[in-house]
């Protein structure tokens, strides 16, 4: 998907998203629908003139944010092909580690998925091993011994090994 | 309580040796983790938070102010090193501090820095705590109609400041006002926006919003970057830290005046330090003997006047956040919601009842500043390698701390999906220049705008925005919205006319 269809994509999620919020809200009682209704009747013009000035004023995304809002501006070097390889092999690690957690556990699923990364990425494997071997440290002996946070063994291994 | 008692319990607060030991968590955690590649104090915070709603009250405090209020001083580092600012308040920095470094001064630059930034932390404490007995009254003599609308200002002013088209921050942060009302409405018992999910009944936890949504895109934008902050050598570190402290005690002066500057831009919500930095810069540039021939070409003068800024505007920023329930800025707005997570709610009740409460804070700045000055003068050098660490290790071992701490919020699978589910908006977000700032602090104060605007309509219908203070304010924040527009309508009648 080009840069440009991404961009019109999320305007207009945004305009689907809260006329869906007005006219939710218009269905509750006045109580509750007073926010819903009040943000959602002054985000609609809002987002057509933020989209009309978009695509009025910049076609570039580089200067669609700068330092001021706080936030930080996207270098040329994060738009090009190469990047979005990069973040979508990204996304498909990150979705795995989230699986991994629910499928066999936080303790197992969460080193062993910061391992992968980081033999993928050619790091040596001393040092692989070591890092992975410092955030089950983290998980076990900061959250689940520190915090006493109950961290849930995985689905995959209760079936097969049982609780 | 008095003040004199309120002074000496809010010192007492956090001089319990747990609490002091999690201000000193904070000190080191902010400054390594700031100096790290890519990783800001938003970050920080957002990865803290679930730890903190485990502490005590004034631990919680000790350990969310004291990452937010160091949070600049460690910025210097890679902007006197590696012209790369480490965050929006230390641009300005490189103007001076960098050719500093190149001219072998790196560690005078960097430690009058420091000092700077110290002295500046405790002098806008200092206008702090002296601004308490003017904000007492004031707070008290405004009602919900008017706290309504200045949550609307404080929005406004944070989503103006949003690059070219400041339409987008309003959005924004109108969207952060609607995800607060998702659940069951509390007061009509109403589920709102849910579609039946169970995750979703409890509404939308700040802290998987907030590790998505600032944690998660900066680490896919060093993903996507491919490579670390710096490949420089980190070479004159050793000698010069004396000279840069008694440079910036030489310039008492500039130190006041810079930090003064500072405090007035952190007063109004939205400015931030990215302003402050250059406000203080100009300043120095225009009022400091032969400055137009020494600045930018490596004068400490110019490095003392934005450091000692950027820690001063902390204090300042505090002002409307304390007194008015405002963020004065984006990483406030992380620190306000860390607050309201441990029972610190800010407004009438911190500096009336729990009036020690705010004194822990104006402590906490004095103390944090000098303590991180301090480790950062020492700690130069392993500070400075941190900025070299590669991304491809501190990628993965973030992802896998942020995915607990979203879950050790309620021990809900669900509530790591909300996390990956904002940490991909807040990419796309980015990627295309619409603020995620904004939505914090729609979010952090949608229920509380929810119920000024449910009781003011109760006391005054849709009259309220008619009251004298409501609708000056409101007036205020038309003219401050609508001013570019009618400014260029203006230029061009002048157009016109000519």
């Amino acid at each position: 998907m080009s840069l440009s269809a991404s961009r019109a994509i999320l305007g207009l999620s945004l305009l689907a998203l809260f006329t869906y919020t007005l006219f939710a809200g218009l269905d509750m009682p006045f109580r509750a629908s007073m926010l819903p209704v009040f943000a959602s009747s002054l985000a609609i013009p809002l987002t057509l003139l933020a989209i009309y000035i978009e695509r009025k004023t910049d076609n570039q995304v580089t200067t669609q944010a700068d330092e001021s809002s706080g936030d930080l501006a996207v270098s040329k070097s994060e738009i090009s092909a190469d990047a979005f390889r990069r973040v979508r092999y990204f996304f498909l690690w990150f979705a795995c580690l989230i699986a991994s957690a629910h499928l066999i556990g936080f303790l197992i699923g969460l080193p062993l998925m910061v391992f992968i990364y980081l033999l993928a990425h050619r790091e040596p494997l001393t040092l692989s091993i070591f890092l992975s071997s410092m955030v089950l440290v983290i998980l076990y002996g900061g959250f689940q011994k520190g915090l006493v946070l109950p961290l849930p063994e995985g689905v995959l291994t209760m079936m097969l090994f049982g609780g | 309580m008095s003040t004199w008692d309120a002074v000496w319990a809010g010192l007492i607060h956090i001089l319990e040796p747990t609490a002091f030991l999690y201000m000193m968590l904070g000190i080191v955690i902010s400054s390594t983790l700031v100096a790290l590649p890519g990783i800001g104090s938003k970050t920080a915070i957002a990865l803290l938070l679930p730890l903190a709603f485990t502490l005590d009250k004034f631990e919680a405090i000790c350990l969310i102010v004291s990452v937010w209020a160091v949070s600049n001083t460690a910025n210097s580092i890679t902007s006197i090193l590696f012209a790369v600012p480490g965050g929006s308040g230390s641009q300005a920095t490189i103007l001076d501090g960098y050719p500093m470094a190149r001219n072998g001064e790196a560690s005078r630059a960097l430690s009058a820095a420091f000092t700077s930034s110290a002295l500046g932390g405790i002098f806008g404490a200092i206008v702090l705590a002296l601004s308490l007995p003017v904000l007492k009254p004031l707070v008290i003599l405004l009602g919900p109609p008017e706290f309504f609308v200045l949550i609307l200002f404080g929005i406004a002013m944070v989503s103006t400041l949003s690059g070219k088209n400041k339409a987008k921050g309003l959005v924004i942060g109108i969207l952060g006002l609607l995800i607060s009302s998702v659940g069951i409405h509390l007061v009509s018992g109403i589920p709102r926006f849910t579609f039946g999910n169970l995750t979703l009944m409890d509404g939308l936890n700040l802290i998987p919003v907030t590790i998505g949504l600032f944690a998660i895109p900066e680490l896919i934008s060093l993903v996507a970057s491919g490579s670390s902050i710096s490949k420089m050598e980190l070479n004159n570190l050793d000698s010069g830290r004396r000279q840069g402290i008694r440079d910036s005690l030489t310039h008492w002066w500039l130190v006041i005046r810079s930090s003064l500057v500072g405090v007035w831009v952190g007063m109004i919500p939205g400015l931030g330090s990215s302003v402050a930095d250059w406000f203080a810069y100009g300043h120095a540039r225009a009022t400091e003997k032969d400055a137009e021939k020494t600045f930018g070409t490596g004068d400490v003068r110019g490095v003392i006047a934005v450091d000692s800024a950027t820690n001063a505007k902390e204090g300042g920023s505090l002002i409307p956040t304390l007194a008015f329930g405002i963020p004065g800025s984006s990483t406030l707005a992380l620190v306000f919601g860390g607050l309201l997570i441990v029972g610190v709610k800010p407004g009438k009740e911190i500096l009336t009842t729990h009036l020690d409460v705010t004194f822990s804070f104006i402590w906490l700045l004095i103390i944090a500043s000098v303590i991180t000055s301090l480790l950062c003068i020492v700690f130069i050098k392993p500070l400075a390698k941190a900025t070299q660490v590669r991304p491809t290790l501190l990628v993965p071992i973030i992802c896998a701390v942020s995915v607990v701490g979203a879950f050790a919020n309620s021990n809900n699978f669900g509530d790591i999906i909300v996390m990956a589910t904002f940490g991909v908006f807040g990419y796309w977000l980015r990627l295309h220049g619409w603020p995620r700032p904004p939505l914090l602090l729609g979010l952090v104060l949608g229920p509380e705008a929810e119920r000024h605007l449910w009781t003011s309509f109760q006391l005054y219908e849709w009259e309220f925005v008619l009251r004298p203070i409501t609708g000056s304010l409101l007036i205020l924040l038309i003219m401050i919205l609508g001013w570019p527009t009618i400014k260029a309508l203006f230029v061009k009648m002048q157009g016109e006319k000519l």
